[in-house]
């Protein structure tokens, strides 16, 4: 191995919070004659910041989390395979998510309808959008749809999902395996942490945030942020807001005698109305333009 | 004398010679002619590619990326370095950004793992939805325009 090349591969074994592999960097470097013992603690000092503790999901992290979300959500919930309504949702979505701050994700914005009766919408990290066929059912006009897709965009775009599984033992274990991956990569040292621990970590995670979609629900204030963030994309898009409303009032109507979908992971539409109200300006309510209604009507 | 203080400030802001390094984060994106979702594209960019950030403006920043100049979405960019592969982690320099390493933690491997264990969840119906569900750049902008749109 070359000196350079060297350098740069114990700075990345010094860099390892994990502790066995800061042992094994030690030993790597002792024995190299390269640097003293002196040195050696110096370069693991200095290679602490070089490959990032990770306090956050990365977008390619989110995508693979939001994959596996799904794949248990669609095991209860299959897609319609249905083109022409497939395609009409992910304009309206693609419409509001590229006003929304994160108009694009790792692997993008997906949006189709799902088989069930039950009124429910949910999203998965990364960009994954659900809307049951109950509820598109229900829905009187394209705004309307665009409200249930704002909704579920902001919890994207807010990372409501990622955040039920964020706690400082996944953000550490995660800078472990990154810089243990650098360590590897760069220097041929076995790594400490195996495959089976970090899928262990990952599904614990998607159960995590299966759970909060399908059984506890995200709390109030994340619900409430997700309203007033999709009222903000409509107004941004041309929708109007007051759609949101009314989708509530939908909802509303639907309250009584349901106990799944929605109704067990949301707050009661009336709050959501009221609260909504006291924090966002809502313009007076637009007539959408034939050509709008005429779409919708097309794939009703 | 202040007003000369400003046009300084200005062109030292706007001087390539004060770009900042910056990596895509998302698979693919399109480098855009304007600092608008739907302008045409200048080209495409890729996970892991090195870009110059020239500016900075309301969730868009104005780039240079493989001799082209154009905009993102402030949103594709990091600004710690994402290095693929032990080849390219061999090149970074210790002096350098903080660096991510791409493909690991959630990743295509683990998801591969994960699937052994879990034979009940349905990736060949998210390969569908990621497959189906969506629509192009043109389709959208013509949807907006069509609809009343902004």
């Amino acid at each position: 191995m070359k000196k350079p090349t060297l350098a740069i591969s114990l700075l990345m074994l010094a860099g390892c919070s994990h502790p066995a592999l800061q042992q094994a960097g030690a030993q790597v470097l002792s024995s190299t004659g390269y640097v003293s013992q002196a040195q050696a603690s110096s370069l693991i000092s200095a290679g602490d910041n070089l490959v990032k503790s990770q306090e956050e999901l990365l977008p390619e992290q989110e995508y693979y989390l939001g994959r596996a979300v799904s794949a248990n959500l669609l095991a209860k919930y299959p897609p319609q395979q249905n083109a022409a309504s497939t395609a009409y949702l992910n304009k309206i979505g693609m419409t509001l998510a590229s006003v929304s701050d994160t108009p694009e994700t790792f692997g993008g914005y997906h949006f189709i309808a799902v088989q069930s009766k039950e009124i429910n919408a949910f999203s998965a990290p990364g960009g994954f959008v659900y809307v049951s066929s109950g509820f598109l059912r229900e829905l009187p006009d394209e705004d309307a749809v665009a409200a249930v897709l704002a909704h579920e965009i902001a919890h994207v775009v807010k990372r409501h999902g990622v955040n039920a599984i964020s706690n400082a033992k996944l953000f550490s274990a995660l800078t472990d395996l990154g810089q243990a991956s650098a360590s590897v990569a760069a220097s041929q040292v076995s790594s400490p942490i195996d495959l089976g621990e970090i899928t262990g970590i990952f599904s614990e995670s998607v159960s995590g945030v299966v759970d909060k979609l399908l059984t506890k629900g995200f709390d109030r204030r994340q619900e409430y942020e997700a309203d007033l963030y999709a009222a903000e994309l409509l107004q941004r898009a041309g929708y109007d807001p007051n759609a949101l409303v009314r989708v509530l009032g939908v909802l509303e109507t639907h309250a009584k005698g349901e106990q799944g979908g929605w109704y067990a992971t949301h707050p009661a539409p009336s709050d959501r109305i009221s609260e909504i109200s006291s924090d966002f300006s809502f313009p007076a309510p637009q007539d959408p333009p034939s050509s709008r209604r005429a779409r919708f009507s097309a794939l009703k | 004398m202040k007003k000369l203080a400003l046009l300084a400030l200005s062109l030292v802001a706007s001087s390539p010679a004060f770009a900042e390094p910056a990596w895509i984060q998302v698979r693919q994106s399109q480098l855009r002619t304007q600092p608008k979702f739907y302008a045409p594209s200048a080209g495409a960019v890729r996970y892991g590619e090195k870009i110059e950030k020239l500016s900075e403006e309301g969730g868009w920043v104005k780039v240079t990326a493989g001799g082209r100049q154009g905009y993102l979405p402030l949103a594709v960019i990091s600004a710690d370095q994402i290095v693929l592969s032990a080849a390219e982690l061999k090149k970074v320099q210790a002096d350098s950004s903080e660096v991510v390493m791409a493909g690991k933690g959630f990743s295509r491997e683990v998801e591969q793992q994960y699937r052994k264990q879990d034979a009940a969840a349905r990736f060949d119906l998210v390969d569908y939805v990621e497959q189906a569900a969506r629509v192009s750049p043109g389709e959208v902008s013509q949807f907006i325009k069509s609809g009343g749109l902004k």
